[in-house]
């Protein structure tokens, strides 16, 4: 049987290495798709990743160059990449652990200088491949594997940053609206300097579990009504303070 | 002497736990009020059994964005009053090295434990390694000493932590718990006590922090907070603290005494244990885990009539080349087995006197199997 | 060399079968019941998917070495946990299969079958909890650590709101492992 994505798939890998109910085995998919609609030749790009689970999405399943860094600084290594190669396509794929804790710094710089790079952050909210510790992105309250009380921070929003900090196009989406999420991924990269697409994706293992949401799909549905579709028009009325916001962030 | 005996505070009795709570729960009892850390497999459980020990005993708990700011916010809590540590591995041990060194210069007490994983770089992150010896000593730049303990069981997962954080606090240096995955991750039966012998931070009002008049002192350990206006800087400093950018021997003094009041006490910091070396002529030299593989093999191979022995390490720093030296008066030959390609051998050769030293290499992920130094030392003999 | 009394048990499955927890449940029944115990777990890159193992050493008498090499009893409960471990079994060891999930080699060492993961799916309605259903089959057809160390264990090692549901697998354990069940090689216990 042939698979659409085939072509885009390194032959030697049989399986993701997600558990079942994982998100990001539909946003590796969806990326694939992103880039067939644009009708872009894949060997032009990059994928550059850090260290959890959502830095496996590029490597080793996509048929392309895939640069595997170290935890926090795949924008980093993307910057030289692309700055010594601006031919190249770059895209950072990885989690919100990796590129907004430890990797903070390197994020809002390469959006300060606007480096020709798109960025697309898995957020699963918490820290899965190393077992479930709190994250930055963490919704306050949240049980983790160092949160057993819950979370006492609140989280960043990655999108208000990443803007502030100086990003040409940013959105959020998430994998429960997988078209919506082609468009915004497709515009982040036909953009030209910086841009950034949070995903949220749900973790039914780590965070699922520690939060009373035992299945995949009870974990997804968490996510479906924590999320608001953003009115350009300013901000919804009134709303829960863990709710996100899905669409475009604009100017103002 | 500023050593007390204090209740740990956490359960005494037959216990079934595994390396990393051990040395976690040792944290406690030792006295260590702060941590901040960072994730990484394979020692996460010390920081995530800390999350829930501290705020029970009053003290504090931060997860840090990453192994930098841990160690950092660590140095921070220290000079602040409390005993403070992190936890981590290779890839964070690499990342904190300037501010180990930022400790050592400044004689900022405090407690690393690395639960080694199969290096370099983020390498086999899940599986056992031994490759750290050199990075905890020489990771950072220019000239210091640290101490470094090396446990082989459960049980001084827990002893040697409390040991730790007892050298930090005498020496006012960085101390490292060098633990591996297969300890972190063993459990075993630990009879933990209800009490343990503590050092006491040594204060000692009106006296400079950063300098003793014998040039291998301990200076007083003072905190924020008491009214000592304390200039803490990583700069070059003389006793009070000012920096001394421009002096020679303002450095030199420093830099000498950082080195001399660690190893002025090595009588004190040299811990090992020695099985059957009065008559071996082959002796294995060993630490932490590979020690439980290499203990097994030697009696295997006394059973079969060899004339084998081992020494233990237990201080890998530092590093106690005359316990080496002392063996290899005799006629012996030594057998270094290790999780690494021989950091360890590489010493022991250099304290031997010339005698033949054989490193066991293996750098594979696992642990050494008695079966491998069995068949190593029936080679040798 | 295995030191007189000392009993060397692996737990074989799949990551997500509670290996783990069977292998702690046991190891620390074995430290209340005033035993010596050592534990140490593998498992492979895939939270779920991949040969897990838990092995546990208990001895009367502090363990020198505490990994397991070749063990007394082998609890297979997946297919590819019994094909990891069959060879690393002491002569005149025991295996212990899940019979509806293990198939094992016909010439194979001394071996009893239970039904376990039907018990825990039908009995219990629970699939999760056959790994502490193991716990009492293997301590009760082994004799080897006491019943009120076993409850004790589980009271410790598993979270309160899974706590009765984990208790009543143990004694589904013991009762199946007290009375035996139909094997493949046609004996009892």
């Amino acid at each position: 049987m042939v698979r659409a994505l085939d072509h885009h798939l390194r032959p030697e890998v049989k399986a993701t290495p997600f558990c079942p109910g994982c998100g990001h085995g539909i946003l590796l998919g969806l990326i694939l798709r992103t880039i067939d609609a644009l009708e872009w030749d894949i060997g032009e790009m990059l994928f550059v990743s850090g260290i959890g689970c959502a830095a496996w999405i590029p490597s080793p399943n996509y048929k392309a160059d895939t640069l595997h860094t170290l935890h926090g600084r795949a924008v980093a290594f993307a910057t030289g990449a692309k700055l010594a190669n601006p031919a190249l396509k770059v895209l950072v794929v990885s989690g919100d652990g990796d590129l907004a804790s430890i990797g903070g710094n390197h994020l809002i710089h390469a959006a300060r200088r606007g480096i020709d790079l798109t960025v697309v952050c898995a957020n699963n909210q918490i820290y899965g491949m190393t077992g479930g510790q709190v994250a930055p992105t963490t919704p306050k309250g949240s049980r983790t594997a160092t949160t057993a009380d819950g979370n006492p921070y609140p989280p960043f929003d990655l999108c208000k940053l990443v803007k502030a900090a100086g990003a040409t196009y940013v959105a959020r989406g998430s994998v429960l609206r997988p078209y919506k999420l082609m468009d915004e991924i497709g515009k982040a990269l036909t953009t030209p300097s910086f841009s950034f697409v949070e995903v949220l994706s749900p973790c039914p293992t780590q965070y699922g579990r520690r939060n009373r949401l035992d299945t995949p799909a009870a974990a997804m549905d968490e996510i479906r009504d924590r999320c608001r579709v953003r009115v350009e028009a300013g901000e919804a009325g009134s709303c829960a303070a863990d709710m996100l916001f899905l669409g475009e962030y604009g100017d103002g | 002497m500023p050593y007390s005996t204090t209740p740990t505070g956490v359960p005494a009795g037959h216990r079934y736990m595994s390396g990393n709570e051990a040395a976690a729960e040792a944290a406690i009892a030792a006295g260590c009020r702060f941590y901040a850390g960072y994730p990484i497999t394979p020692s996460s459980e010390i920081m995530e059994n800390l999350a829930k020990l501290l705020p029970a005993h009053d003290g504090a708990f931060i997860q840090m964005e990453d192994e930098i700011g841990s160690i950092s916010a660590v140095c921070g809590a220290s000079w602040s009053g409390a005993k403070a540590m992190t936890a981590t591995s290779g890839p964070g041990v690499s990342l904190m090295q300037e501010c180990l060194g930022y400790a050592a210069f400044t004689e900022t007490p405090l407690v690393v434990v690395d639960v080694q994983r199969a290096g370099p770089s983020t390498g086999q992150a899940t599986k056992v390694g031994g490759g750290d010896i050199m990075t905890v000593k020489y990771g950072s730049h220019g000239d210091y000493q640290v101490v470094a303990f090396a446990p082989w069981s459960v049980a001084e997962m827990f002893s040697l932590t409390v040991e730790a954080f007892n050298a930090a606090e005498m020496l006012r240096v960085p101390a490292f718990v060098l633990a591996e995955e297969a300890t972190g991750h063993l459990f075993e039966r630990v009879d933990t006590p209800s009490e343990v012998r503590v050092y006491d931070r040594d204060y000692r009002p009106g006296e400079p922090p950063f300098d003793t008049p014998e040039p291998d002192g301990v200076p007083s350990m003072p905190r924020f907070g008491q009214g000592e206006n304390l200039l803490v800087t990583g700069s070059t400093h003389n006793g009070p603290g000012f920096r001394k950018v421009e002096d020679p021997e303002v450095h030199d003094r420093l830099v000498r005494r950082l080195n001399r009041k660690v190893l002025a006490r090595k009588a004190e910091l040299c811990r090992y244990e020695t099985h059957f070396v009065e008559d071996a002529r082959l002796v294995v030299v060993a630490n932490g885990f590979t020690a439980r593989s290499a203990l097994r093999a030697v009696k295997l191979a006394r059973q079969a009539g060899l004339p084998v022995g081992m020494l233990r390490l237990i201080t890998i720093w530092p590093f106690c080349r005359e316990i080496v030296e002392e063996i290899a008066a005799r006629d012996v030959r030594f057998l270094v087995p290790e999780m690494n390609l021989g950091q360890v051998a590489d010493m022991v050769r250099a304290a031997s006197s010339g005698r033949p030293v054989e490193a066991l290499g293996q750098v594979n992920g696992k642990t050494i199997a008695p079966a491998s130094i069995l068949q190593a030392i029936e080679g040798i003999l | 060399m295995a030191d007189l009394m000392t009993h060397d048990v692996r737990f074989a499955g799949l990551g997500g079968q509670g290996v783990v927890l069977a292998g702690l449940v046991l190891g620390h029944a074995a430290v209340l019941d005033g035993l010596y115990a050592s534990g140490a777990s593998s498992y492979g890159a895939q939270a779920r998917g991949s040969v897990a193992l838990a092995e546990v050493r208990l001895s009367d008498e502090p363990i020198d070495y505490p990994h397991v090499e070749d063990a007394d009893l082998l609890v297979a409960l997946s297919q590819e946990g019994y094909e990891a471990c069959r060879d690393r079994l002491r002569e005149g060891g025991l295996v212990l299969h899940d019979l509806g999930l293990v198939k094992t080699a016909d010439d194979g060492p001394r071996q009893q079958g239970y039904d376990v993961a039907a018990v825990a799916r039908d009995e219990l309605d629970s699939a999760q909890v056959a790994n502490v259903v193991w716990v009492g089959v293997a301590a009760a057809a082994t004799g080897w650590i006491g019943d009120d160390a076993l409850r004790e264990a589980v009271r410790l090692r598993v979270p309160e709101r899974f706590l009765e549901l984990n208790l009543r697998a143990l004694e589904k354990g013991l009762e199946l492992g007290r009375c035996g069940v139909k094997t493949k090689d046609g004996g009892g216990t």
